[in-house]
């Protein structure tokens, strides 16, 4: 009981001390201790706290009285919190076992306050995270532009050492060349035209054109595989401010287009045709002409579709039911804030103002920290 | 804020010191430690996706920035080795799984004491009776619709649950220190002294009374969210 009773002494013995006659020495340990348990029945029977009262000879005991049931409650809340934080005492085992109602609701609240901060504190570290993971990404792209130009002036560097009578360096050049050679006589002469995983997710190699290992002379146009587009579609939940109402739920269906994977391989495809045109056809001369000119009709056509690509890069369609998004990358989470009667996207830490319109518009990154705030805020409810 | 410039310098020891004082440094501890943890956790986690590995990995940092800012405990070997042995509890955790004295990992059996046995035995009984009444369910009448009192239960739990937030919202919109009051108390488990001397208040008394009359009027605005 010791619990109870410090709880009880700070709760009534400042108001006991406002009483002209209260005799300290009245209020002992036996008082305490019967005091703090009889207040524990104190909705059903109040008659023991009452006698307590009266047996300290106080000036006007019933003023102090009349206090109790407020004492009462403070007491049992006290308690409550005690056992959420995670105390014992046998006063909160005799709670539990009567199912005091007070205690019952109090301990709820407690706990579901407790949890409804640690979700917003926890969201907040993932949103730090989210950030770092985002600032990560970013600088190793940097990176990798950054070791581009390192290689080109590593091999600027090579190739003037070589120039200057460094003798071993024109040995490895050449023995690079060589390599490269090899490589290449490889990839072209091997049937590089794999069909991409469709929906059974089975890489597939087509049956061999007979045609193709008869011919001697002619060179076989490479096909380069391309990868699709990548598409995911999910129902992402709109929340709205309740203006003092609790906040209601709706979906916007939100279809996800990376980019990344097709704009990569139609490079490397662009580039390949290229190298082709420029190694292949100045060597082997037969059917030059329309080779030629389908590669060139294939590049063509590859670049239009990776101008179209680069050009609804992080652009979006938004019709106020569905959002289609062009992007480079998946977001972890995607989320729909309709604050002041606009729309917000949340895309993984980030928010996005959006527009509805029949034609793309691009995205927007909300940079006013206030109102990053509120729709954080809106967002953690 | 935590930034790569300030923190990429720092010793692992120097970067707990921040931890402690920040939490947006935990950007560094992800900067430095990320690719190594999930690595690491790879070796544990066949048939775990990335996405699954790397909510491990924040349940992780989590927990690293709990026992830091909150626990102070001390950082005793390197911060990555720290960080990957909180990413194998997690995992473990979430598989059901555990060490054995050698290393090994095995699936959790948690051993039955006598209370656990008897409750056991009376869910098993429970459930026999479940099935006997089902079985003569058509034959009777609906009085044994399943008991759905848990799930709304629950369901009340979840609605109170977001209007304390709706509430914490509002709190902090309207100033004062109430919202932070309750965060330090709740989540970073700041005793009263340490309140007493943060807010600057009188004694702990008076600590403790502006903990109620936050509660109160978080009870309050919740009250009007529902």
């Amino acid at each position: 009981m010791e619990l109870a009773i410090d709880i009880v002494k700070s709760i009534l013995l400042s108001k006991l001390e406002k009483d002209a006659n209260f005799d300290n020495n009245k209020a002992d340990a036996t008082f305490w201790e019967s005091f703090a348990t009889s207040l524990l029945d104190f909705e059903k029977n109040d008659a023991l706290c009452k006698t307590a009262i009266y047996s300290l000879a106080l000036n006007k005991p019933e003023r102090m009285i009349a206090k109790l049931p407020n004492v009462y409650n403070l007491y049992i809340k006290e308690l409550a919190e005690n056992y959420v934080l995670g105390n014992e005492s046998v006063a909160i085992d005799s709670l539990l076992k009567s199912k005091n109602q007070v205690f019952n609701e109090e301990v709820r609240f407690l706990n579901n306050l407790e949890e409804a901060i640690t979700e917003i504190e926890h969201e907040k570290i993932k949103a730090i995270l989210s950030a770092a993971n985002d600032s990560l990404v970013a600088e190793l792209n940097e990176d990798k532009k950054a070791s581009k130009v390192i290689s080109l002036s590593w091999f600027s560097e090579v190739a003037a050492s070589a120039s200057s009578g460094r003798s071993w360096i024109k040995y490895a050049a050449a023995a690079c060349i060589v390599l490269t050679a090899g490589v290449m006589y490889f990839k072209f002469n091997t049937d590089t035209n794999l069909v991409q995983p469709g929906d059974n997710n089975v890489v597939t190699a087509p049956v061999k054109d007979e045609t193709t290992s008869k011919s001697t002379t002619s060179p076989e146009i490479p096909s380069e595989a391309l990868a699709e587009v990548a598409i995911v579609t999910k129902n992402a939940p709109v929340i709205q401010s309740g203006l003092g109402f609790a906040s209601k739920r709706n979906n916007i269906k939100i279809v996800e287009n990376n980019q990344r994977a097709r704009m990569q391989s139609i490079v490397i495809a662009i580039d390949k045709y290229r190298q082709f045109l420029e190694k292949e056809l100045t060597e082997n001369k037969v059917g030059y002409g329309p080779i030629e000119k389908e590669i060139e009709f294939k590049i063509k056509s590859l670049q239009n579709e990776l101008a179209i690509l680069k050009d609804r890069e992080n652009h979006y369609i938004f019709d106020g039911k569905a959002l289609v998004l062009y992007s480079s990358n998946f977001a972890k989470e995607n989320a729909i804030v309709l604050y002041e009667n606009k729309y917000y996207l949340r895309r993984d830490a980030d928010f996005y103002s959006l527009i509805i319109a029949t034609h793309q518009q691009a995205s927007k990154k909300i940079t006013d920290t206030t109102l990053i705030e509120v729709l954080y805020n809106l967002y953690s409810e | 804020m935590a930034d790569k410039n300030n923190f990429s310098n720092l010793t692992d020891q120097e970067l707990v010191v921040k931890i402690k004082e920040d939490s947006e440094c935990l950007k560094e501890v992800y900067r430095r430690c990320k690719s190594a943890s999930i690595l690491f956790l790879r070796k544990y986690s066949k048939g775990l996706r990335h996405i699954e590995l790397d909510d491990v990995f924040s349940e992780s940092c989590i927990e690293l920035y709990k026992n830091f800012a909150f626990k102070d405990k001390p950082l005793e070997s390197s911060l990555q080795t720290y960080l990957n042995r909180i990413c194998l509890n997690q995992l473990l955790n979430l598989q059901n799984k555990e060490l054995d004295i050698n290393g090994n990992i095995k699936i959790k059996k948690k051993p039955l004491n006598e209370e656990d046995k008897k409750k056991y035995n009376e869910k098993v009984e429970e459930d026999d009776r479940k099935v006997a009444r089902n079985s003569n369910y058509n034959k009777i009448n609906s009085e044994w619709l399943p008991d759905n009192s848990v799930e709304i239960e629950e369901n009340a739990n979840v609605s109170q649950k977001n209007a304390i937030k709706s509430a914490l919202q509002k709190m902090k919109a309207d100033g004062g220190h109430c919202a932070e009051f309750l965060v330090l108390f709740w989540w970073r488990k700041r005793s009263m002294k340490e309140l007493t001397e943060k807010f600057g208040y009188k004694n702990e008394r008076t600590t403790i009374q502006q903990k109620a009359r936050c509660q109160k009027r978080i009870k309050i605005l919740m009250q009007k969210e529902l």
